[in-house]
């Protein structure tokens, strides 16, 4: 009786294990990094309205950008460029120090901060990320972007700050457009 | 065949399940930490309502949806953790679905449709490896197909209350710090539109297949195997519908029309793809109701008769049987047909669970105490309502109604193997000298809803939902 319950038991853990070892174990055999096209646009998650158009030869990590949460993770020369957009927000002084003291919750001080602008005219702040002393926090950069009720924020890092940001990242991010936002 | 005495902790099951939702547990609880830390309002909030809404559930479940068999606080906790826990670490390992499919098909196609494929095939699988641990944990307390689907609700609540509570702590950080309002609308939304419709249904679906797969040896493989495919298949495709950019395309198709929101569209559709599923739940309920109120006489006990089946399996019944006793009788005849009530759902619930490892009742002469304690406090609430009828005079149909309450008689001495070293039945039991109403074992018929009922229940559901559509189309333009 208690073997038949053993054996019972081991199937039904191999059997709910094997739902997620299976597609994790076949995810981690394909290639995680797809090389974008120039000029072909990327939509920040879904319905938020967010776009913005990596340069030529960005890899975009398809594991790492997640739909449900609205971040697109993309490198380029050596850089990595996250992305992640939201909706509702009405006070954007309120929006963007939310988001460096998330950052700081990370490990990460956002300094050197001066305002910023897109190509399409949303208007923004960035700064240098600098690493919480003992922390886990990296050195990069920083950038948040409120425009027609959607925040951005922006966080690059493998870069030592703003400045050391290789120029055709600077453009991916300047290339950031806010459409109408799709309600349903 | 020889009974044995179950016991939980003799099961390598019961061992796992401990294990799982001790460890689990504790990793979920960090987990809730570390999301609810940053935000302790929103957290206190949630924690609230969610507390508020599992303890509803929980009430509704136990007193009107599950009325006669008693299930085990312990069984029910574990279920519940399980799901806040084991099926949660479960869930969170679907990631790679989505990727996959970016990977497979593009980005675009993941973005659209990932979490409507992702989050049914891990999540309805973590929770139905709960309820199949339950079943080989507990064996002795899901004995039927409605136990199945019961456990199995459970498991869902307790993954819907960690769910819920990790997206409103998630909402509340998302935007501003703290910020208790955008929690308490994804709350207020969560609750309104999915809290017992969403995982505990799915589950419920899940688990009676599973449930009718194990127990109903008497049917062919096939049968069984389509039972339990049929299951996981409605909780899957219910679940891929929910999180599915349909319900957006019905909310922009009726969002134009006048005095509708989108909200009307996305509930009506979610609303009438689950009754369906809402309505064999219904018809498995009413068949393990009637199963357990006659099982006192099937098993030779006296206590119930057919006529008082008829009057405790139905609300209407009851009620009408309540009124009348009222009139003709005053409130203490009510009062104690109410005790009386009561008392026979006791004594259904405890004929139906084990007691210490043994059936509660082995033969009509040996069952266990807590069975004799019912039995007693069924006597007791029927010589109550007999003298609360007797100072005044009847009329004759309440008279028979009373009377019908009466005709079975008392039970004497209890005998249970634990307490007792008389013959165990296999070897030779004998019957009971003063049973009155023995039964045979009768299959019970299911009233199945008529195609009046179903229009009726349709129209029911879309008024609902517009009526919550407005609810929420308000909530959102405040």
């Amino acid at each position: 009786m208690s073997w038949r319950n053993a054996k019972a038991v081991l199937a039904v853990l191999v059997g709910t294990g094997a739902v997620i070892a299976v597609p994790a174990t076949v995810n981690a055999l394909i290639s995680d990094d797809v090389t974008l096209m120039d000029g072909r646009p990327v939509d920040v998650g879904v319905g938020v309205g967010v776009t913005l158009s990596p340069p030529a030869g960005s890899r975009l990590s398809l594991s790492d950008s997640v739909p449900a949460i609205s971040t697109v993770l993309l490198r380029h020369e050596g850089a990595t460029l996250e992305v992640t957009a939201v909706s509702g927000v009405d006070r954007p002084a309120d929006f963007l120090a939310h988001a460096r003291r998330k950052l700081r919750r990370e490990g990460m001080f956002t300094v050197r901060l001066r305002p910023v602008v897109t190509r399409a005219g949303v208007l923004g702040e960035r700064g240098d990320l600098v690493p919480v002393p003992g922390g886990v926090g990296v050195s990069g950069c920083y950038a948040g972007f409120v425009a027609d009720e959607r925040g951005i924020v922006v966080k690059i890092s493998n870069v030592s700050e703003c400045r050391a940001v290789p120029p055709l990242v600077w453009v991916a991010v300047e290339s950031i457009t806010v459409a109408p936002e799709e309600e349903w | 065949m020889t009974v044995r005495p179950w016991s939980g902790p003799g099961t390598p099951a019961w061992w796992t399940l401990l294990l799982l939702n001790v460890v689990g547990g504790g990793a979920s609880l960090l987990l809730m930490t570390l999301l609810g830390w940053p935000v302790p309002r929103s957290t206190a909030m949630a924690v609230g309502a969610l507390l508020v809404a599992a303890t509803l559930f929980l009430v509704v479940l136990g007193r009107w949806v599950d009325p006669v068999e008693r299930r085990p606080s312990w069984l029910v906790a574990a279920a519940v953790v399980y799901g806040g826990s084991g099926a949660i670490a479960v869930g969170l390992g679907s990631g790679p679905i989505a990727a996959l499919m970016a990977k497979t098909v593009s980005l675009e196609f993941a973005n659209a449709w990932g979490v409507a494929v992702m989050a049914p095939v891990a999540e309805e699988a973590g929770k139905l490896g709960g309820v199949a641990l339950l079943m080989l944990a507990a064996r002795p307390y899901l004995a039927t197909v409605w136990s199945g689907a019961v456990y199995g609700a459970l498991v869902g609540l307790g993954f819907t209350l960690v769910e819920d509570f990790g997206y409103a702590a998630s909402a509340a950080d998302e935007v501003y710090q703290d910020d208790v309002r955008a929690a308490a609308e994804l709350l207020l939304m969560r609750v309104l539109t999915g809290f017992a419709l969403g995982h505990p249904l799915y589950t419920a679906l899940a688990g009676a297949g599973l449930a009718y797969a194990v127990l109903r040896v008497e049917r062919s493989i096939g049968s069984r195997a389509l039972a339990l495919i049929a299951g996981i298949g409605a909780a899957v495709l219910l679940h891929a519908l929910n999180n599915s950019p349909i319900v957006g395309w019905a909310a922009k198709t009726v969002d134009p029309l006048p005095g509708v929101s989108g909200w009307t569209g996305y509930l009506a559709l979610i609303y009438l793809a689950a009754l369906p599923g809402l309505i064999v739940l219904w018809m498995l309920r009413r068949q393990a109701v009637l199963h357990g109120l006659r099982r006192p006489a099937t098993l030779g006990l006296p206590g119930i008769t057919d006529g008082d089946v008829t009057v405790l399996s139905r609300w209407a019944s009851c009620r009408r049987e309540s009124s009348a006793l009222r009139r003709s009788h005053g409130k203490q005849a009510t009062a104690a047909f109410r005790l009386l009530r009561r008392a026979r759902l006791r004594l259904c619930g405890e004929v139906a669970q084990p007691y210490r490892g043994w059936p509660a009742v082995l033969s009509p002469a040996q069952y266990a105490p807590t069975v004799h304690k019912a039995l007693e406090e069924v006597r007791q609430a029927r010589a109550a309502l007999e003298q609360a009828c007797q100072p005044q005079h009847a009329e004759p149909a309440n008279a028979a109604v009373a009377s019908s309450r009466l005709t079975s008689k008392a039970v004497a001495v209890p005998r249970h193997p634990e307490h007792d070293e008389s013959p165990h039945p296999d070897r030779g039991g004998s019957s009971h000298p003063e049973r009155s109403d023995t039964h045979e074992p009768r299959a019970a018929p299911v009233g199945r809803p008529t195609a009046s009922r179903l229009v009726a229940l349709v129209a029911a559901t879309v008024g609902y939902s517009w009526l919550l559509g407005g609810l929420l189309s308000l909530t959102e333009g405040s």
